[in-house]
């Protein structure tokens, strides 16, 4: 039993340090490009001039207060996002006359870009958060109202029958039968937005406004600082990172899982 | 109360094929009404278990929709206790074929959905009575998905029980279950009749289920479908094919009628 036990001990351990395993070969490969490659450390710079580049920014505030202003806009613009994409996709999978109005619309502006957006965002809203957190929630806004539409519409006629068959109200089939039956794939939706609006806040950070770590690239690169580059994509990479974690966290909720562990 | 009266019930579909099933009039285009139900005319009296058999496609499980207000007929009439039925309502409960039990709700809250209005209290007292009619008590807090198929049938009866409804209409009730769990749900429905004496009607395609469970077994048939047979069955229960002849008898020919010569 001793065996089996140290056994158990060492596939747990490995499972945790797999992923670890992935993050040390890609400094490995990282560090032996940047000695060998024949670049200059200003054009290249290997792992270890990052990471005390890193200790600076970080020791004087910099990364921290671009890192709260790109959250802070993805957070206002996601919510703003998920408050009107939700609601507006479960009226469209409700309403079939509104859906064949609207949904040519939603089909025709969901593939241009929200940074083909960035012209006219600066002209109407200026410099500043409003046109950064403007270009996140179109970015966020057209996938969840599609995601939440075809949710509903996906909703097995049976339980609408059962909701009639109990004299439901309207309120009370939206309530209790509409909204709990989309809250799995709702937040698989809203798993894959967020990623999104963190993709988009970089770029519009470069363009509209004067902080975020889309702005903190652009400005090291014009400094020629390509350790401050890649500091702001480490960061990048692990807000993106904490971010999924947090909404998988999410998913586990007990309200979004009746799907998948349904046998 | 549960009186039904239908007359002269028609369903018509539109096709949808571009091109005639072999068995079909060749004349048929798409868009053309295909008449599935004919004149249907049935009485069924208050407390009546009716069993409803018939070849797959026939129109059993339509009918059923259209008594409990899911679909509208065509032409002609469908009353319950003397009113035209308009609609699903609360009076007339269908248990759905596969379970109709919301996977989001446990088992608990399944079951007092029907009686949502009632207080905390009543309510709680109400859910506990019926799960344990159904023999699921402890079992209140379980979602549907933790339960077996045979329990998740017996939750989604004790909700339609709950109710109190006149009618109660279940669409092909056993079907998916393993032979023993098939047989113990028989015996609880026919029991849980015995027991409430309220109007149910079952489709099925399992000729024995009809007979040792019914009051009254009616055969639809024939295209478009209409009432082949409608025969009361005034055997004593329990049941048993071996210990009464006539009963057996009237199994052949059922088993004839729907196309088995050879009924073991």
């Amino acid at each position: 039993m001793g065996t089996t036990d140290r056994k158990n001990v060492v596939t747990k351990a490995s499972a945790y340090l797999i992923p670890f395993l992935g993050f040390f070969a890609l400094l490995l490969v990282w560090d032996f490009l940047a000695r060998f490659s024949g670049w200059s450390r200003q054009v290249f710079p290997g792992p270890v001039v990052v990471l005390v580049s890193m200790g600076e920014l970080l020791a004087d505030g910099t990364l921290i207060k671009h890192t709260v202003a790109s959250l802070f806009r993805v957070t206002v613009g996601f919510y703003l996002a998920a408050l009107l994409g939700i609601p507006i996709g479960i009226a469209l999978g409700m309403m079939k006359t509104a859906r064949s109005l609207i949904n040519p619309l939603i089909q025709f502006m969901r593939p241009i870009s929200p940074l083909a957006w960035i012209p006219l965002a600066m002209l109407w809203f200026g410099i500043g958060d409003p046109p950064a957190i403007f270009l996140i929630f179109l970015s966020s806004f057209f996938p969840l109202v599609v995601s939440t539409t075809i949710a509903v519409d996906g909703i097995n006629q049976t339980y609408f029958y059962v909701a009639a068959n109990f004299n439901f109200s309207k309120y009370e089939t939206i309530m209790r039968v509409i909204l709990p039956a989309i809250t799995p794939e709702v937040v698989t939706a809203l798993r894959m937005t967020v990623t999104i609006s963190w993709l988009v806040v970089v770029a519009a950070e470069m363009i509209a406004v004067q902080s975020g770590l889309g702005f903190l690239i652009l400005d090291s690169r014009n400094a020629l600082r390509m350790d401050y580059v890649m500091d702001g994509m480490i960061v990048i990479g692990l807000v993106g990172l904490a971010l999924d974690a947090l909404m998988r966290q999410l998913g586990s909720l007990e309200a979004a899982s009746w799907r998948s562990k349904a046998h | 109360m549960g009186r039904i009266t239908i007359e002269k019930l028609n369903k018509a579909y539109a096709n949808r094929r571009k091109l005639p099933r072999s068995d079909e009039n060749p004349q048929l285009r798409k868009g053309d009404d295909i008449l599935v139900l004919k004149d249907i005319d049935l009485k069924i009296s208050d407390g009546e278990m009716v069993c409803f058999l018939g070849p797959s496609g026939c129109g059993k499980s339509t009918l059923l929709r259209i008594i409990a207000g899911f679909e509208d007929q065509s032409g002609g009439k469908v009353r319950i206790n003397g009113k035209s039925v308009n609609g699903p309502s609360a009076d007339h409960i269908f248990v759905f074929q596969h379970s109709g039990l919301f996977p989001w709700m446990t088992v608990a809250q399944n079951v007092g959905l029907g009686v949502r209005h009632l207080s905390g209290d009543e309510r709680r007292k109400r859910i506990g009575e019926y799960l344990e009619m159904v023999e699921l008590e402890g079992f209140e807090q379980h979602y549907p998905r933790q339960l077996s198929g045979g329990m998740q049938r017996r939750a989604e009866l004790a909700r339609a029980l709950a109710v109190n409804p006149d009618i109660l209409i279940m669409d092909e009730p056993f079907s998916g279950l393993d032979f023993l769990t098939h047989m113990k749900m028989r015996e609880e429905v026919v029991n849980m009749h015995a027991f409430i004496q309220k109007t149910i009607l079952i489709v099925t395609h399992n000729i024995d289920d009809a007979l040792i469970m019914g009051d009254r077994v009616v055969i639809l048939g024939g295209s478009p479908t209409g009432v082949a047979m409608d025969r009361k069955l005034e055997f004593p229960r329990p049941r048993n094919f071996e210990k009464s002849p006539e009963l057996s008898r009237l199994r052949s020919e059922l088993f004839l009628m729907m196309g088995v010569n050879y009924a073991v």
